[in-house]
């Protein structure tokens, strides 16, 4: 049989998305614990979240450095002694800190989880946020803030965040150079003992989970001692509406022009999200998108540009981003416009359309895919109390969702006159 | 532990499965053998601009990333000095759709001009974007071509020159194709939710009757040793002055390779390691400091680079650096803490094997460096290495005639 190259195999639609049970319990003084139990390598992720993020602070840098320096010393190990115990381990800790929450995630290998854990919960109980330390780590961030407002990105994105949550909203503040020098031991104690307070704490646990593993929690989050009861901490924001304008920041013999354009996007529960995500993605969303063709496979004016939405817990951000060849900035800036109101004045064709559904269902199997993966959505889940079954529900959604959805959608929330754009470059 | 299968074609094109049926996903990495090291001094940045084009359609389908979209695939890939690897997970139920795009564009590609025209600008793009507009960006630039003199590792990846791009006519793009894009230059990798049985039906289906090319010998113009050390120093718009400080060291398949790599961990790897513990937080001399190889499958670079504390030049930031350099060459590491960089590397590779993506990328690196067994006996290799050995290796790295030297200072610092 003649084999035909032309015509393309067989699709078949993915509509079964494959998610592991996910299961909870309270340690012994009340700690609450998810687990995720999947996978094939002996291998865990411990995640640890606070109600420590910038929303909460009083003062910048706070939040940031009161995580960062968690690892640097406590009662009962040094910086050194700590790092090594972990490194000698194999364990990885990385930390996160967003405007809402921090999050300390903890990599180990199963069987060294209650060595890995002693370390942990020490660190965690009692950091002691050494003077010397965080005087040399806050001159390294300095260094590091300084080279990054050299780059036409981040004063994109500062500039744009500054502009659509407002300066002084605490969403909209962000840290100054002469912020790293005010930093100080004192002020990062205070914020640990008011939002690490164990009370606080809820604890995400993906991989090959062992009854030891079990035992292990238990052995170390599960004693520490608990005074108060915890009561979930929030920092209601008021926003108010941002101004749309055009900013242009002159950044002389820059070779490329960053373009930051966005607004007020929609949250994951609003009755629109479906057919939102599917704006979004055809816009921006992925390699084929509609920006990416026009701006870079058919002009040739970028690397890439792509859409999409920050979620924080009391607001979401729709964006585009792109770095542009200096020479064309103006132009990108129009095309990229005018894909907006195509967006909103012309129906999505038939077959576009069953390609980014299908684009996505695809997507949302691959991001599921694999322990740590799953933890993290299950995770996500949690913290924004969506049902058990968010996604399946999403990809039915985004299954059902017709061109005229998108259309109205667009109209309503993506007009291209109704954006904050911000230009950097020359 | 990774278990596969391999097979190859009558058209030479070697096939390894590696069946994980706990994801629901298959991944396909095809990895042509050939990189920037294989293009001439005339035209460098060609591989990668290849690269680019091989999504521009191919003899039968006109675009590649749509049908592949619709099918929830998700592809890309990447160009080194020694590689090309492209790669693509999808939904298992829809994987022929994956092979017969690969296939087609390993046939024969549509070479429009707009596609060439296109790719061109994107590349200049991705060069001001990575390497001219970003501070330190063009650091890679000047190491390279410090470092190497004879070997083609002297260029980047992306090219010595803009002008080589621009100038790239599609009579050598069609030649550069028919030489290196061959089903007998490629190794192919499926890994994921997928039996040999169904590897073995869907790989003869779209690849047996792909033409095989010529075989390639790379033969490259070897570096000769080093005698005499090498300084530069550049002045940029940047905030703070940087160090970097290179050794010529073993290629990929030499003896010594895992214990150069140890000795890397030994000084960097993690907060415990040693220039971090004692260079950037006891004496803060250095803001941030780096030790890692290059890791390339000839002969590569040990690299050093650092950026002094606010005050410290870059001076004192070298002196400090050679004393810690100079304690390794004498002082044999002791027990713990060579048990703890080994402990990591083990860690590392468990962690590696989470993803079927990074799975069949590291069979299809093995098989192509040497072959893909040795993916499973890696570790082995690290854990009998013992400190006399990085010891050695250091006395033997570290010497300063062999040493290139990147002064990048700050034009504030300057003035």
């Amino acid at each position: 049989m003649k084999l035909n190259r032309k015509e393309a195999p067989q699709l078949q639609k993915i509509n079964k998305l494959r998610i592991p049970n996910m299961e909870s319990f309270s340690l012994d003084n009340g700690i609450p614990v998810w687990l995720m139990n999947t996978g094939s390598q002996e291998i865990l992720k411990i995640q640890i979240s606070f109600p420590a993020g910038t929303v909460f602070q009083n003062k910048a840098l706070l939040a940031f450095f009161t995580h960062k320096m968690l690892f640097e010393g406590s009662k009962n190990y040094s910086a050194s002694q700590i790092a090594e115990k972990l490194d000698f381990y194999g364990a990885y800790v990385d930390t996160k800190t967003s405007k809402d929450r921090a999050y300390l995630n903890v990599f180990c290998l199963t069987k060294h989880l209650d060595k890995v854990l002693e370390v942990v919960v020490d660190v965690l109980t009692q950091a002691t946020f050494p003077e010397k330390e965080l005087l040399i780590m806050a001159n390294q961030e300095k260094q590091q803030h300084i080279i990054n407002q050299k780059k036409v990105k981040t004063i994109a994105q500062r500039t744009f965040n500054k502009k659509i949550f407002g300066e002084d909203n605490v969403y909209g503040k962000l840290a100054k150079t002469s912020d790293y020098d005010l930093i100080k031991c004192h002020d990062l104690q205070g914020f640990y003992k008011q939002f690490y307070a164990p009370q606080f704490w809820s604890i995400f646990v993906s991989g090959k989970i062992e009854e030891t593993s079990l035992n292990s929690l238990q052995k170390h989050f599960g004693q520490i001692n608990i005074s108060q009861k915890g009561a979930n901490i929030t920092n209601p924001i008021s926003f108010t509406p941002p101004i749309l304008e055009e900013i242009f920041i002159a950044q002389k013999g820059a070779l490329q022009t960053a373009i930051k354009i966005g607004k007020i996007g929609l949250d994951r529960n609003h009755k629109d999200y479906a057919a939102y995500s599917l704006a979004q993605t055809i816009l921006g969303g992925y390699f084929g998108s509609r920006l990416m063709k026009n701006i870079r496979e058919d002009k040739g004016y970028t690397y890439g540009i792509y859409a999409n939405t920050t979620h924080h817990n009391q607001r979401s951000i729709f964006s585009i981003f792109s770095e542009v060849s200096s020479s064309v900035s103006k132009e990108a800036l129009k095309e990229i416009r005018k894909e907006l109101k195509t967006l909103r004045t012309k129906e999505v064709g038939n077959q576009e359309l069953q390609l980014v559904k299908n684009y996505i269902s695809g997507s949302l199997l691959r991001s599921l895919n694999g322990p740590f993966s799953l933890g993290e959505m299950m995770r996500m889940l949690k913290e924004n109390s969506l049902p058990d079954d968010y996604f399946t529900q999403h990809i039915n959604d985004i299954q059902n969702t017709t061109a005229n959805d998108i259309l109205n959608v667009c109209n309503q929330y993506l007009h291209e006159e109704k954006m904050l754009s911000i230009m950097v470059g020359s | 532990m990774i278990k596969f299968d391999r097979f190859t074609l009558d058209n030479g094109l070697t096939v390894i499965v590696h069946p994980d049926d706990s994801t629901p996903m298959v991944a396909l990495n095809i990895l042509y053998k050939v990189g920037a090291r294989d293009e001439s001094p005339h035209r460098t940045g060609f591989a990668h601009l290849f690269e680019h084009l091989m999504f521009g359609g191919s003899a039968n389908i006109p675009n590649f990333d749509g049908p592949l979209e619709n099918a929830g695939g998700e592809n890309n890939a990447f160009t080194n000095s020694d590689i090309t690897n492209y790669y693509v997970t999808i939904p298992k139920e829809n994987l022929e759709t994956a092979l017969w795009l690969e296939s087609d564009r390993m046939l024969n590609l549509a070479f429009t001009p707009k596609s060439l025209e296109v790719q061109r600008q994107v590349v200049i793009e991705e060069f001001k974007q990575s390497y001219l507009n970003q501070p330190y960006g063009d650091v890679w630039l000047l190491i390279k071509p410090l470092a190497y003199k004879k070997h083609p590792y002297q260029w980047n990846t992306i090219g010595k020159d803009i002008s080589h791009i621009e100038k790239a006519s599609m009579e050598e793009v069609k030649t550069f194709y028919k030489k290196y894009y061959n089903p007998n230059n490629a190794i192919m990798v499926l890994a994921g939710n997928i039996n040999l049985k169904e590897a073995q039906v869907l790989t003869k289906k779209w690849f047996a009757n792909i033409p095989d090319g010529e075989n390639i010998v790379h033969k490259l113009p070897q570096e000769p040793q080093q005698t005499k050390a090498r300084r530069q120093t550049v002045e940029r718009e940047v905030p703070s002055d940087a160090l970097y400080l290179t050794f010529p060291m073993c290629h990929r398949l030499h003896p010594d390779y895992q214990a150069t790599d140890l000795l890397s961990d030994v000084l960097s790897n993690g907060s415990s390691s040693r220039l971090n513990r004692r260079l950037v937080k006891e004496q803060a001399i250095f803001s941030e400091l780096d030790a890692f190889i290059s890791g390339d499958k000839d002969e590569g670079l040990f690299i050093f680079q650092g950026k002094p504390s606010e005050g410290i030049s870059l001076e004192e930031a070298e002196a400090a650096l050679w004393t810690e350099i100079e304690k390794i060459k004498t002082e044999t590491i002791v027990d713990i803490e060579l048990q703890k960089v080994k402990n990591k590397v083990e860690s590392a590779m468990i962690f590696n094997e989470v993803s079927v993506l990074n799975k069949a990328m590291q069979l299809a690196y093995y098989e192509f460096i040497s072959q893909a067994e040795d993916v499973n006996t890696e570790v082995e290799k690290y854990r009998s290495i013992n400190a006399e050995e990085i010891q050695r290796i250091a006395q033997e790295l570290f010497v300063s005639e062999k040493s290139s030297t990147l002064f990048y200072r700050s034009k504030n610092n300057t003035q």
